[in-house]
């Protein structure tokens, strides 16, 4: 074996048994260290704290939507006809009709334009066919 | 470390993983004493010391579900340590910027001297002498006996820089032991690499 090659043993030795090397953690450190894992959460681990908050907050969510839409007026389209007074409309129409007499002289053209425009009605509003 | 041993870590880490504290206390058990002997001598006090390494395992603690056995679970710790030490900035002052052809001019001989027979360690004067890194690198060979290629991760350097400065490493440090006090160095040599 070469000098140089004791040399470096004899070296690396003192390295490895230096007064540093046998430092130990004391109970009191040991016990710190538990503590502070212990109030640690692991990053990425699911647990039931994590699935709670959402539980609720979705619950919140919802009940705050349904306040809302049922605050809500019903809502008014000015173009879609009132179908209840349409109704009446006919009825009154169809009474003064059967009240007329027989003889009465309407204009035949009066009457077709009057039936054409009654058709009409019904058809828009989805009665009879 | 033996097979046996190995698998009984892994099976440590598995339990560890799925929230088992007691699991990991057995793995702080079994490498405590080796994270705080290397935090000691690279931290400023004792009180950093012991508070990085209650970090470093709080942090291993919290993000051990990513943590991937292509590395040894030591490699990882120690690496977790070494990010947290830099992160907080509680390492000693070192002179890496000295040449390695020279030896380290603090302390001086009188100093060291001293330091030897108070028994205080190569390791305080290579911790005088060397750059965070080299010694961290030289400790890492030495004491944990890592291999290179862990140590290059552990320190993000490659291994050819691992190789080069452990060398240039045990030569300042033996050049300063002889300049320090002949006879101590005599007893070592110098160290032909």
């Amino acid at each position: 074996m070469s000098e140089s090659k004791i040399n470096r043993g004899l070296f690396e030795q003192s390295l490895s048994t230096a007064p540093e090397t046998q430092a130990k953690v004391s109970e009191k450190l040991h016990q710190d260290i538990m503590r502070a894992v212990r109030l640690a959460k692991p990053v990425g681990r699911v647990t039931s704290t994590t699935w709670t908050v959402p539980a609720w907050g979705t619950g919140i969510a919802a009940t705050a939507v349904a306040v809302f839409y049922l605050a809500q007026t019903p809502p008014v389209t000015p173009l879609q006809p009132d179908l209840s007074s349409t109704a009446a409309t006919l009825t009154s129409l169809g009474e003064k009709l059967a009240a007329l007499p027989g003889e009465t002289a309407l204009p035949e053209e009066e009457l077709r334009k009057e039936l054409a425009r009654i058709k009409s009605d019904l058809s828009r509003f989805g009665i009879g066919s | 470390m033996s097979t046996t041993q190995a698998t009984d870590e892994q099976q440590l880490i598995d339990r560890a993983r799925e929230g088992s504290v007691d699991a990991f206390e057995q793995l702080v058990l079994k490498y405590q004493d080796r994270l705080y002997r290397f935090l000691l001598v690279r931290s400023a006090n004792r009180a950093d010391a012991e508070d990085a390494l209650q970090e470093a395992f709080v942090a291993a603690f919290k993000y051990l579900p990513s943590y991937r056995d292509r590395y040894r679970f030591s490699t990882w710790l120690f690496t977790i340590a070494i990010r947290h030490l830099g992160r907080l900035g509680r390492q000693q002052t070192t002179h890496s910027d000295l040449p390695d052809d020279v030896a380290c001019e603090r302390p001086g001989p009188e100093q060291l001297g001293m330091q030897m027979q108070n028994r205080q360690s190569l390791w305080q004067t290579a911790r005088t002498c060397l750059g965070d890194s080299q010694f961290t690198a030289l400790w890492l060979f030495y004491i944990e006996e890592m291999p290179i290629a862990e140590i290059g991760v552990t320190i993000r350097r490659p291994v050819s820089w691992v190789k080069v400065n452990l060398m240039r490493s045990r030569r300042r440090l033996s050049r300063t032991l002889q300049t320090a006090k002949p006879e101590q160095a005599d007893s070592l040599g110098e160290v032909t690499l």
